[in-house]
């Protein structure tokens, strides 16, 4: 049978099929290794996270909103700046939204003092800003290294967690815009 | 948070198939036998596990972990320290050093006759006798071992026959609590924040072997993910008391309804203590839950006129009535005498002393709240039109007052007068309005007097231990002002030192 096929056709057949087999695969590795970069460089562009539609209220709070978000996207940092996020994270979460394998709103994420701290770093101009006659609220007499979003939101109102306890007059003294810092 | 829980619901099921985790009232079908601690996938481990990063707490992994073992503290809150941390910081101690070189005559059986007085004999007089008669050794040991900062005066609350609280120099707790952490930093133990004991797991022999968690936990919200973390030796529980569980502080006394404010952290509630409760922990007189007779319904929390009615306007000024201006207690009776003649009366009284009284005021206290809850009167008579006070009653009040400083008798309600204290002359006169706060649970859970807990058999709970205000007895029915502090150092240290000596059952 092998010899009554024409020449072109068994040389073809018997050099390419592995060499088409390689081929598809390598295309596929390629392809799929490109897809991943530019899936993974299109997702840094927050427009990308609201293809889950449970982003959209994170997104707009730091597109436009008067929250603390929006004073980060001013300074140009989008959204995984502080939502540091790897291949694998990604695809966890896209197969999580696909399944249903979600919450809704989202718990809010917690962030290390020294992650806050990366990119301001003075803080001791921080609490020097803040030495208010009646206390000073980075300078807490009843804790230590206190992390920064036990007040400080990105995504909701800010809230001074001393007070919980307290009532200080700066507290009034501040207009509404502190809740956005 | 449905879905949270049903996660969590399953995932303690899966464990259940092949063990007892006690206390989850809502598996008790499965029973508290047929352990097999090998089907549980403990994710963390250590010798002593610490729950609670209270003044207890913090002193029993500092304990534990000086004795040899591994020591892990988990904390439900955000900050370590609970209401340790934002307290009044006293401390008392009989026979201290401070008291000998202030000439103040005082022994261990005087503070212990002092707290059975108070909690009107209903104490564990064992319990109690331990917290009076290392009290000093406790003291001591925060300024030599910790670097605590303490006033050089002492200051005598309610209850107390002489003075013999020590104050930290920032007249918070913090200044204990930071410096117990910053020892245990020292050592190489953090405290777990954002970690809350969800129940006890024990073997098929009762023993605790270990705790699940929900880790990453976010009071209020109720999320984060079940985990489990074996206790080679001992469970230490130190999760404080109640007060702020409103839902439970009205199943023992239905009168502490949610419009009674509270001077506790909000995360003083009950849950851990519940679950020791849930598997055999004796309760012991949970009804009697303190109000802290010092605080002002003009500001949040314990706030600062504590730090002013207690060591100044109580021993150097006096309280009224407003509505007749006429005294109505020992103004350094107890703390349950006192609240309970205020709450007899059903409305804020007034509380106020003259500048020399109001001299002795904690650090920082007038600066902050002058204007706010504390208020100044260059008269008697502006002090009685500003609270509308009947003003004859009330000059009447304070020359009866005086005639008793003078002659150093209270012939009305037999107060302790101080032997320095003046008459209240020396204007201007400084007030401010109290009215009662849901302050500190007296009971709690039965333990001996190696912390190790008994269960309602009166036999020990193995691998148990607990110390501060989630155990009960110690102070009877009243706990006299800053013998908890005292209570927790003492109590956590021994709990500390024995967990860590507890054979491994690894």
């Amino acid at each position: 049978m092998e010899e009554s096929k024409p020449q072109g056709f068994r040389i073809l057949s018997k050099f390419s099929r592995k060499r088409i087999f390689l081929i598809l695969i390598l295309l596929i590795l390629v392809g799929g290794v490109g897809t991943g970069v530019l899936l993974v460089k299109a997702s840094d562009n927050p427009d990308f996270c609201t293809m889950c539609h449970i982003m959209k209220p994170y997104y707009d709070s730091w597109y436009d909103s008067s929250l603390l978000a929006n004073k980060h996207a001013a300074e140009g940092l989008v959204c995984h700046d502080c939502h540091e996020s790897t291949v694998t994270v990604q695809v966890e979460e896209g197969f999580k939204y696909v399944t249903g394998n979600y919450e809704n709103p989202l718990t809010q994420r917690e962030f290390s003092r020294e992650f806050c701290l990366e990119c301001h770093s003075d803080f001791k101009e921080i609490v020097t800003k803040t030495n208010f006659s009646e206390s000073n609220p980075h300078e807490s007499p009843h804790y230590e290294d206190m992390e920064c979003n036990l007040c400080h939101n990105m995504h909701t109102e800010s809230e001074v967690y001393c007070a919980q306890c307290h009532e200080f007059e700066w507290q009034g003294s501040l207009d509404n815009e502190w809740q956005n810092i | 948070m449905k879905k949270e829980m049903g996660r969590r619901d399953f995932i303690k099921g899966m464990a259940l198939s092949g063990v007892a985790v006690a206390g989850v009232t809502t598996l008790a079908g499965c029973g508290s036998g047929s352990a097999d601690s090998t089907s549980i996938e403990w994710v963390e481990e250590a010798d002593v596990l610490v729950i609670g990063s209270g003044f207890a707490g913090l002193a029993a992994a500092i304990e534990a972990t000086n004795a040899g073992a591994t020591v892990k503290i988990i904390e439900k809150m955000e900050m370590p320290g609970g209401n340790s941390t934002i307290n009044g910081g006293g401390m008392a101690a009989a026979a201290s050093p401070l008291q000998a070189k202030l000439g103040i005559d005082d022994s261990p059986e005087k503070m212990l006759e002092d707290m059975l007085f108070a909690g009107l004999y209903l104490n564990h007089v064992e319990k109690a006798r331990v917290v009076a008669e290392k009290s000093t050794e406790a003291v001591q040991w925060t300024i030599d071992y910790l670097g605590v900062e303490w006033r050089d005066q002492l200051i005598q609350f309610g209850g107390h026959s002489v003075p013999r609280s020590y104050q930290t120099t920032n007249a918070s707790g913090s200044g204990i609590v930071k410096k117990q952490l910053a020892k245990l930093k020292e050592l190489g133990v953090e405290v777990g924040t954002g970690r809350k004991m969800e129940s006890f797991v024990s073997d098929n022999e009762g023993r605790i072997i270990g705790i699940e968690i929900i880790d990453n936990y976010k009071f209020g919200e109720e999320s984060g993910q079940s985990k489990y973390i074996k206790a080679n030796k001992a469970v230490v529980l130190t999760s404080g008391g109640f007060g702020n569980d409103i839902m439970m502080r009205q199943q023992q006394d239905p009168r502490l309804t949610e419009e009674l404010d509270c001077t506790n952290q909000r995360g003083a509630t009950g849950e851990a203590m519940r679950e020791a409760l849930k598997i055999d922990a004796v309760p012991v007189q949970l009804s009697w839950i303190q109000l802290g007779p010092w605080a002002s319904p003009d500001e949040k929390g314990f706030g600062y006129v504590p730090n002013f009615s207690v060591p100044a306007a109580c021993p150097w000024g006096i309280m009224v009535d407003p509505e007749t201006g006429k005294r109505f207690v020992n103004e350094l009776t107890d703390r349950k005498r006192k609240a309970d003649a205020i709450v007899q009366l059903g409305h804020p009284i007034i509380n106020f002393c003259d500048s020399v009284g109001a001299a002795k005021a904690a650090p920082g206290v007038m600066d902050n709240a002058l204007g706010k809850s504390i208020l100044e009167f260059s008269t008697l008579d502006e002090m009685a039109k500003h609270y509308n006070i009947p003003v004859t009653n009330l000059k009447e009040t304070v020359a009866k007052y005086n005639s008793y400083v003078q002659n150093g008798e209270d012939l009305e309600f037999g107060k302790p007068i101080p032997p320095t204290a003046q008459p209240l002359t020396n204007a201007p006169y400084y007030a401010a309005r109290i009215y009662p706060k849901v302050h500190h649970c007296m009971g709690g859970i039965m333990v001996n007097a190696q912390a190790q807990v008994v269960n309602l058999d009166d036999e020990i709970i193995p691998g148990l231990y607990a110390a501060g205000e989630v155990t009960g007895g110690t102070h009877g029915a009243c706990r006299l002002g800053t013998v908890a502090t005292t209570d927790c150092i003492v109590c956590g240290r021994i709990a500390g030192q024995n967990a860590a000596k507890e054979e491994s059952w690894v």
